[in-house]
């Protein structure tokens, strides 16, 4: 499929995130579109890849693919045979994970981070790496990840970390590496946000110190977490692919690995900056 | 469910043993359980080729329990994992793997 002949703008974005790049070829993206998307993703923005991953998106307006049922912004994902089906309200798309291309329907309004959030989703499995959902920041050198489901206080911490470089509120990768022949885990900020659109999109990445399952409390508090409980919720806060059963035995697998390497704890916080004393102990 | 079912994991389940313990992850919903130690062993008994009476003769043999409280026991928990969708059960045993 090719839009290369339509009479529309064309608008490209190629991005590399967490080492894994893609191409975003834009139809029908007028001036604010292209300055907003160019600035969201600025910092993953990189030199073009020939190689990699195509997506062509035509924005068109019409109907919402998917009725809005509001507060609950939903995005249903489908996969067949190498290939993601994705729908959401105002964006509708498919990736081909072996063909390595995509495509995406958006409507004026629309926006190609959801696309996004899925598409790398399966790609960091393939490449036996995890998008998680949690919040992590880069501090002194070192990642903390705080992982929980919606409303365990992710966004909180990132809020409260105002000395720490936020990757991201919502969603970061991460990676097993053996730096110095040593097993490690490395975490990887994402252009992708929750609750805090205005934080700095940091392409940063650093080498994992902490797993943090988040709990809300009146103090200040860290608890061991035995491994197995620890896998356990890891995977219940890995998005968009554990509905296929593979994935989730892959994903199981990823788990054990990232808990063998790096301590899991669940850390006990209330709304304010001191929970880094009980992390810096 | 009677003593001649055959407890197999439902497909849509996924399955880690971390340190002894499984992890077990119902992809449908995304629920997730982690057994005990022995929730883990009737797990594992649980792979389509072992019938009811045959998971609950051997808890009764590795436990040392009372045969009739392995029973409610074994029936109690083998139900809530078809509750749960973990667990199907077949009239015959089911081929390994």
């Amino acid at each position: 499929m090719s839009f290369e002949n339509m009479p529309v703008t064309r608008f490209e974005l190629s991005l590399e995130i967490a080492a894994l790049p893609i191409r975003l070829i834009f139809y029908g993206a007028d001036a604010l579109m292209q300055s907003r998307w160019s600035e969201m993703y600025q910092a993953f923005c990189s030199p073009n890849h020939a190689d990699a991953p195509l997506v062509e998106a035509l924005v068109e307006p019409g109907e919402p693919f998917l009725p809005f049922q509001p507060p609950t912004w939903r995005i249903e994902t489908s996969t067949q045979l190498g290939r993601v089906d994705i729908l959401s309200h105002l964006e509708k798309g498919w990736f081909d994970l072996n063909a390595g291309q995509g495509f995406l329907a958006l409507r004026p309004n629309g926006n190609p981070e959801n696309y996004l959030r899925v598409v790398y989703a399966w790609r960091c499995l393939a490449q036996e790496a995890l998008l998680l959902h949690a919040s992590g920041v880069i501090r002194n050198g070192r990642g903390y990840v705080f992982f929980g489901h919606s409303g365990s206080g992710k966004t909180t911490l990132a809020r409260l970390s105002s000395d720490a470089l936020i990757l991201s509120d919502d969603l970061v990768i991460l990676k097993c590496e053996d730096a110095d022949d040593r097993p490690t885990v490395r975490v990887f900020g994402v252009p992708f946000r929750g609750e805090l659109p205005e934080a700095p999109r940091a392409n940063a990445s650093a080498p994992l110190c902490g797993l943090f399952s988040l709990v809300k409390d009146d103090h200040h508090q860290l608890e061991k977490m035995e491994r197995h409980e620890a896998v356990g919720r890891l995977a219940s806060c890995v998005p968009f692919v554990m509905s296929q059963p593979q994935n989730a035995q892959r994903v199981l697998k990823l788990c054990d690995e990232i808990t063998r390497r790096v301590a899991v704890q669940s850390l006990h916080f209330r709304r304010d900056p001191a929970f880094w004393s009980v992390l810096d102990e | 469910m009677n003593e001649h079912h055959y407890p197999a994991p439902h497909p849509q389940v996924a399955t880690a043993i971390v340190e002894g313990q499984a992890v077990i992850v119902m992809a449908d919903s995304g629920n997730m359980s982690v057994l005990n130690e022995l929730g883990t062993r009737i797990w594992q008994l649980s792979d389509g080729s072992h019938c009811v009476e045959e998971i609950v003769q051997t808890i009764v043999a590795e436990y040392e329990v009372d045969v009739a409280q392995a029973r409610v026991d074994v029936g109690a928990f083998l139900e809530q994992l078809l509750a749960l969708q973990a667990l199907v059960l077949h009239e015959a045993p089911q081929p390994a793997g």
